[in-house]
């Protein structure tokens, strides 16, 4: 059952690990600039199988949101079309008992998420048939239950994220002035 | 000796980064895209197109390297009251 058939959660963890080769207060000019990199932990995978882990996938909804905007001329040309990607996610929905060990496993790990979402030290993989979600951002985790059973319902939502987001700085422009010192300086 | 001036880092922001040595790669007007390498040794100094140039050495304030041949032009740097520091760069002599 193991062989690649039964659905997959799989977490991974990282640590920042700051690789610049002087302390703060080093007085050794090195030149480099502060290196960060992250060091990945194991990876902590989840069978959602009812028989192995209790954990049963009820449902899995993949969705795609993209928003659209129609721009019409007054000169009444063919109008534009400006679409824009706001999310690309999934669903998930597990179904187990509410004594599941794996349950409990499954929660402390998503709390364990929570405190790294800031610093993006973590990721999501989700494997299920065609439905498959590599390196993902955990969006929602709720979990709910009632009185009349013993049936725990677990709702996570996986959205794509940007794997390793640089942000690209313009280089900024500098005016020269011209003088024995600079401009404006007594 | 006229030089043009260049703004090129902040020395308080610098140091609030705790970092020994950053890259600024900045777009000097009339020259172009530079990359400037500033390093925080005994003293703050700047690295620009292979020249060393020590923030107040000496307490000298513009500090200037003179360049040591007729055509070779004269680097200085400079910081002024808000602790920007600015790079010099020799304005040719026309005549």
């Amino acid at each position: 059952m193991l062989g690649g058939l039964d659905p997959i959660i799989i977490f991974e963890f990282y640590k920042k690990i700051d690789l610049t080769p002087a302390g703060p207060d080093g007085k050794i000019p090195v030149a480099a600039q502060k290196t960060l990199q992250f060091v990945p932990l194991p990876p902590i995978p989840i069978y959602l199988n009812e028989q192995l882990t209790q954990l049963y996938v009820d449902k899995v909804d993949k969705s795609i949101d993209i928003g659209t905007d129609t721009e019409t001329f007054i000169n009444g040309k063919d109008p534009d079309i400006l679409q824009k990607g706001i999310a690309s996610g999934l669903s998930v929905t597990l179904l187990c008992k509410k004594d599941s060990i794996t349950m409990m496993i499954l929660s402390s790990v998503i709390d364990l998420i929570y405190e790294k979402v800031t610093s993006k030290e973590y990721a999501i993989t989700f494997l299920y048939g065609a439905t498959t979600i590599f390196r993902a951002v955990m969006h929602s985790f709720k979990i709910s239950q009632s009185a009349e059973n013993d049936k725990m319902e677990v709702t996570i939502e996986l959205s794509r994220g940007a794997k390793q987001p640089s942000p690209t700085n313009p280089v900024p422009s500098v005016p020269g002035s011209s003088g024995p010192i600079p401009v404006g300086v007594s | 000796m006229i030089f043009t001036w260049y703004k090129i880092f902040n020395r308080t922001e610098f140091l609030a980064l705790n970092l020994v040595s950053k890259t600024y790669t900045l777009i000097l007007e009339g020259i172009g895209e530079k990359d400037v390498l500033v390093t925080y040794g005994e003293l703050i100094s700047i690295k620009y197109e292979g020249y060393f140039l020590p923030l107040k050495l000496n307490d000298k304030n513009p500090f200037i390297k003179l360049g040591e041949t007729e055509t070779e032009l004269a680097y200085a740097i400079y910081e002024d009251e808000n602790n920007d520091v600015y790079l010099g760069i020799e304005e040719p002599d026309e005549n």
